[in-house]
């Protein structure tokens, strides 16, 4: 008897007009997503090959130790097809002198007069779409029955009200399960085809709680829409009812949550970490132009052989392509000393502090979800944002490996001590030496003219100084095992099925005592 | 008899659940929307000030200001001021601050606070441009079907009414509903938002008593989708139907403009762009070096006139891409924008751009500013070197640089730009951005409302021939 109800249901389903325009649009949207989606990523995918070309041809032309820039650069995920995630740009600059906090782009297209936001992926289009379209397929499967009689006529049959409402929740779930398993896997398998060279582990894993999550998600709406069904008599008002829901659930909630909660319970807090980074930054660009001792004061270096139009008056960034007299060697190591010493832990600090502003946001996006458990639209947001790697907890171990990178590098140039020595500015042989400026006065007479001519015949033709670049560690794209996905998502995932079960509760203890007349 | 007809429709229209539910709803939107704005307008407002503390500070450095160091390294900010605006929309797609060099038109361009992820934002035209055309659909989309199921609409056509009366009643009951709804809670979260900003100013409350007025037209398109909606056999299959237009129109036509905009239009990538301005920089370098001898590259003082002459020229050519590069952007977004305007929704927030002076309309205005300013800049600073007996009046980037190589090797009192301090610092940090006046701004809005004025007038006559063709049994 239940087999034959739930396949009746699910036939009847199939034959409704309105259920036929709902998967039909369904099914349209899923795959203009999918395919501008794929677009997307194959562009992004161009540009960090372009990425990579860039940085390896630039760290094969470096003149210096301190040309050495490495780039961390992020590989995009396959799985961001599905869920675009935080979006950033996937490359840092690594530089000796600079803070990691932020990322930049190298080839990617960016429209600087216009910064749309948008938000199409498959994501979007399950917690917008599809929780609309099964609230409109389930919003009036009990009280529509009622309304034509057959329910009366259901209870006359040796069948249990439990049986009933479940097979209705089945029928629906089982309906909107197919329609939505069934692109997910067509378009998982040509992701595999298309892609087969860039497949990892994490995205099979990726794929498959992604699908785990959906299915809950569906069940969810479906026992929503059955239970608005059994708060109204006429099917017209459960619709009004259903779609208010959906706009509490979709659009209410999570705009009030963005900026009224969040900015009133974080703010503080942000402001609070925000001020400590500026704090440190301000340490910092005190320790590298104020607080230097005459010694490492590049600034009483005499002018001219220095390409230091980008000195350190400008933005502190401290790049010599001429090594030259000894007095200019000498306090650029202590300089560099000087640097090691008191720029670097300040510079770590305010790292630091910029990532409690990170820490903050993390955490008002947890909270979010906890104080939100009952609304599936919320976990499913930030869930599959985890899920798919990358999320802001993603970002921040990005930049955490950029910053592993930059500190190997300077402590590399520590232990070997070019970081104090004149190869770290040195361009030209060491046989160029040209002494101090006196001494250079001296040699010429103290014809201005001849030193400059000398210095610049130098710059024109003199050789190269031959160096080795250290060699660094690559940036590799982190992987996650099954081991680690499920604490990232135990938590949530355990509100989200506590709540699926308490509206199953609510229902069947609804349904027991429902009017069926 | 029609007002009879009309005050028990609007009666039975207010008694009805879904106004209820809908008014509350919208009441409690627009009072969450003014504390939303105020949240964000507090925090747009503090980094404004930021931005002219940190003006302030600078200029009166006189390292700063001082006219050689003007050419190269310092930086014209072009600033849209935080504005009650923001009730209405953040326009967060735009710049808000655009930073050029102060000899040359080459901006980077920013906004006030951070780009969200999010596709609504809690702000009126979210509920007058999103929310109000879908609760105006929902309201409507069974006026017909309803009272042709209850037989009312055939014992009407009894009593003599003409078909065309009815049809014009419940659109005009529905439009009154339309200003009950919104008009009240409107104005309480327009009142809270200036007493939570202290913002309070005459000429914003009339735009955005404008901006209520304006969206009569979008919410009237609605209706006359709602009510063709309802003539149809089945109005639940309809319900389908017009979530569907809704989505598309809110969701689908905005979010897809933007990737098809980029297809259509597309722009090269930042290394392209940034090698195309090296190149036409290093090229005409080059060239005038092979002309000159290399005496281009040298700065001796007896090249110095040479050099400065093909620098400056150099830079005019990356100018050039520069300027081509800001086309490209321009064109793209335009397309964009072009592509979105099909929806209702979009041409109604473009419509509000040049009500509140914000979004691409006060881009435009801003680019022109800066454009402006920058010649004015440039024109003063040749003037007051002009008067300086130690310059050599020489206008390029590598001015100041030259002049230390001046001092050291040759222990020359001249200096190849003048060193004074620029005699109008504020120039520098340009607020003050000029738009149309009231008259080209109302021809301009004419222009977007036209479109949904004649798409109103298309639908009326659709449903009134269809209405005046249906089987009312």
């Amino acid at each position: 008897m239940f087999t034959k109800l739930l396949n009746h249901e699910i036939l009847n389903l199939l034959k409704s007009r309105r259920v036929y325009l709902t998967v039909i649009m369904f099914l349209l949207l899923f795959t203009t997503v999918f395919v501008v989606r794929v677009l997307d990523y194959q562009k992004q995918v161009n540009q960090y090959i372009e990425d990579v070309k860039v940085n390896d041809e630039a760290m094969a032309n470096i003149e210096n130790y301190s040309h050495i820039t490495p780039r961390a650069i992020q590989e995009p995920i396959l799985f961001s097809i599905y869920n675009e995630g935080y979006r950033i740009q996937r490359v840092i600059n690594i530089k000796f002198y600079e803070a990691i906090i932020e990322t930049t782009s190298i080839n990617a297209e960016r429209n600087m007069l216009f910064f749309p936001d948008t938000e199409l992926d498959i994501t979007f289009l399950i917690t917008f779409f599809l929780s609309l379209f099964i609230l409109l397929i389930s919003y009036d499967s009990v009280n529509g029955e009622k309304q034509v009689g057959t329910l009366r006529l259901l209870m006359t049959y040796p069948l249990k009200r439990q049986s009933f409402i479940l097979k209705k929740m089945l029928g629906v779930f089982i309906f909107v399960a197919f329609v939505f398993t069934m692109p997910y896997f067509l378009s998982i398998i040509s992701l595999m085809v298309i892609y087969a060279n860039l497949l990892t582990i994490n995205f099979f894993i990726s794929a498959f709680f992604y699908w785990f999550l959906t299915i809950f998600f569906i069940l969810f709406f479906s026992l929503l829409g059955i239970f608005l069904s059994t708060c109204s008599k006429s099917p017209n008002q459960s619709l009004v009812y259903a779609i208010l829901t959906w706009m509490v659930l979709c659009i209410i909630i999570p705009i009030s949550w963005d900026y009224i909660i969040s900015p009133s319970l974080s703010n503080e807090r942000i402001h609070q970490a925000t001020q400590n980074y500026h704090t440190y930054t301000t340490q910092a660009k005190r320790a590298i132009e104020h607080d230097l001792p005459d010694d490492a004061n590049l600034r009483l270096v005499p002018m001219g052989i220095w390409t230091s139009s980008a000195g350190i008056e400008n933005d502190g960034i401290h790049e010599m392509s001429l090594w030259g007299y000894d007095e200019t060697y000498e306090q650029s190591s202590r300089f560099q000393s000087h640097l090691y010493e008191n720029y670097y832990p300040l510079i770590r600090a305010s790292e630091q502090a910029y990532d409690d502003v990170y820490r903050v946001r993390i955490n008002t996006e947890n909270m979010m979800n906890r104080v939100f458990f009952f609304n599936p639209i919320v976990i499913f947001h930030n869930l599959s944002m985890k899920i798919a790697g990358n999320s802001r907890v993603d970002h921040l171990v990005f930049l955490h490996t950029a910053r592993e990178l930059r500190d190997d590098l300077v402590n590399l140039g520590a232990t070997e001590g070019w970081l104090f020595d004149y190869r770290f500015y040195a361009h030209f042989k060491e046989e160029y030496n040209l002494g101090s400026r006196e001494e250079m006065l001296a040699r010429f007479d103290g014809d201005r003219e001849l030193v400059w001519e000398y210095v610049n015949d130098i710059e024109e033709n003199a050789e190269m100084y031959e160096m080795e670049v250290p060699v660094f560690r690559k940036y590799e794209q982190p992987h996650f095992t099954l081991a680690m996905m499920i604490p990232r998502i135990f938590e949530s995932m355990v509100l989200f099925v506590g709540s699926i079960v308490g509206l199953w509760v609510v229902i069947w203890w609804r349904f027991l005592g429902y009017d069926v007349r | 008899m029609n007002q009879i007809i009309l005050m028990k429709d609007i009666r039975l229209m207010l008694k009805d659940l879904k106004f209820q539910i809908f008014f509350l709803i919208l009441v409690a939107l627009f009072i969450l929307s003014a504390i939303s704005s105020a949240v964000t307008y507090h925090s747009h407002n503090d980094e404004y000030q930021a931005d002219l503390n940190r003006f302030n500070e600078l200029v009166s450095n006189e390292n700063y200001t001082k006219l050689a160091n003007l050419i190269n390294h310092r930086r014209l900010n072009v600033l849209s001021q935080p504005s009650p605006a923001i009730l209405f929309s953040s326009y967060s797609s735009f710049p808000d601050k655009i930073n050029s060099r102060v000899i040359f038109y080459s901006p980077t361009l920013d906004k006030y606070g951070q780009s969200g992820n999010g596709v609504f934002r809690l702000n009126w035209f979210f509920i007058l441009g999103i929310l109000t055309g879908f609760i105006m659909l929902v309201m409507s989309f069974e006026t017909i079907s309803q009272e042709k199921r209850s037989g009312t609409l055939r014992l009407m056509s009894v009593y003599g009414f003409k078909r065309q009366k009815i049809l014009w009643i419940k659109y005009i009951s529905y439009m009154l509903l339309y200003l009950i709804i919104i008009i009240p809670p409107a104005l309480a979260s327009m009142i809270l938002f200036f007493a939570l900003t202290g913002t309070w100013s005459a000429v914003f409350m009339w735009k955005f008593l404008l901006i209520l007025l304006i969206s009569i037209p979008f919410a009237s398109f609605f209706v006359w989708l709602g009510i063709f909606i309802s003539m149809g056999k089945n109005y639940r299959n309809a319900i389908v139907m017009i979530v569907f237009i809704w989505l598309f129109f809110v969701i689908i036509v905005p979010q897809s403009a933007s990737i098809f905009g980029k297809q259509l239009s597309p722009i090269k990538t930042t290394t392209e762009y940034r090698q195309a301005r090296s190149s036409a920089f290093w090229d005409e370098f080059q060239a005038w070096n092979e002309r000159e001898d290399d005496r281009a590259g040298s700065n001796t003082p007896e090249n110095l006139e040479i050099r400065a002459a093909a620098y400056h020229t150099s830079e005019e050519k990356r100018d050039v891409v520069v300027q081509k590069e800001v086309e490209d952007y321009m064109r793209q977004t335009m397309m964009i924008q072009k592509i979105a305007s099909i929806s209702p929704f979009a041409q109604f927030e473009m419509i509000s751009e040049i009500v509140f002076d914000k979004g691409l309309y006060m881009l435009n205005y801003m680019q022109d500013t800066t454009k402006r300013s920058v010649n004015q800049i440039t024109n003063l600073m040749i003037e007051q070197d002009s008067r300086d007996e130690n310059s050599m009046h020489l206008f390029y980037g590598w001015a100041e640089m030259d002049s230390n190589v001046l001092s050291f090797f040759y222990g020359s009192d001249k200096v190849a730009f003048s060193h004074e301090l620029f005699e109008q610092p504020n120039l520098l940090f340009v607020t003050e951005i000029e738009t149309d006046d009231a008259w080209g701004k109302m021809v301009k809005i004419m222009m977007r409302l036209l479109p949904i004025l004649i798409l109103n007038l298309v639908l009326m006559a659709g449903a009134v021939v269809k209405f005046e063709r249906l089987d009312i049994r």
